[in-house]
């Protein structure tokens, strides 16, 4: 068992990590997963009902 | 590779001088050096043409980009391979030496240049929006700049106090 204080803690630690190694990913793989974020962040809006910016591959320019 | 054919004309406007040097800044320029975030737009900083009165052209560039090369208009955007572009002029003396001092980087098999972190972050701090604040510290907490530089930066941009007031009295 470890407390609630030290439970908080371990998490944020785990999620600073996971942002520096994001930061360390190669710009291809950062744009892949950027077009995935654009698609969540559509479809989540589209749900809501909300006006959403539509991912780069639903555009046609 | 989205952004690899978007930067192809990118290249193509500079070398045939209908914009001069150019780098990759805002939030997509922030993304290189950190974790993803979401965005739609790839803001480029560039010089543009001017008028004899000093007013920046952006109309023979648009006019290029839609009427030659058949791109749409999207509100301040020009659609390019579907990702919107908006192009900002070096409009002070801190993206004016930021453009001059963009580092090259490979996408896909195109090159193309992205300004560097520490002006990133200036420049975020000199807009001092909310939102840019907190793009601020989402970018120090997944890669932390280099300080020498980046002080210097604010030095000699008059930013230092601005960026210690900001981030609760630390220095860089």
């Amino acid at each position: 068992m470890i407390s609630l204080d030290d439970a908080v803690r371990s998490l944020a630690n785990a999620k600073k990590a996971r942002r520096v190694e994001l930061a360390a990913l190669p710009f291809d793989r950062k744009i892949e997963i950027l077009k995935r974020l654009q698609e969540v962040a559509y479809e989540l809006a589209s749900a809501a009902g909300r006006p959403a910016s539509p991912p780069w591959e639903r555009r046609k320019g | 590779m989205i952004l690899e054919p978007v930067v192809r004309v990118l290249n193509e406007l500079e070398r045939d001088g209908w914009i001069g040097r150019y780098a990759i800044a805002g939030a997509m320029g922030i993304m290189y050096y950190t974790e993803p975030a979401l965005t739609y737009d790839l803001d480029i900083v560039t010089t543009l043409p001017t008028s004899t009165a000093g007013l920046v052209d952006l109309s023979s560039l648009y006019d290029h980009l839609t009427n030659d090369l058949g791109f749409t208009i999207d509100r301040e955007h020009v659609l390019i391979a579907d990702v919107p572009v908006q192009f900002l002029p070096a409009y002070d003396a801190l993206v004016a030496e930021a453009l001059e001092q963009a580092v090259e980087i490979r996408i896909g098999d195109a090159t193309s240049r992205v300004l560097r972190y520490e002006h990133l972050l200036t420049i975020l701090v000199e807009t001092g929006r909310p939102k840019d604040l907190a793009k601020l510290e989402m970018a120090l907490e997944s890669r932390p700049p280099e300080k020498d530089v980046l002080s210097a930066i604010l030095v000699r941009h008059g930013l230092l106090e601005r960026w210690t007031s900001l981030r609760g009295g630390k220095a860089p």
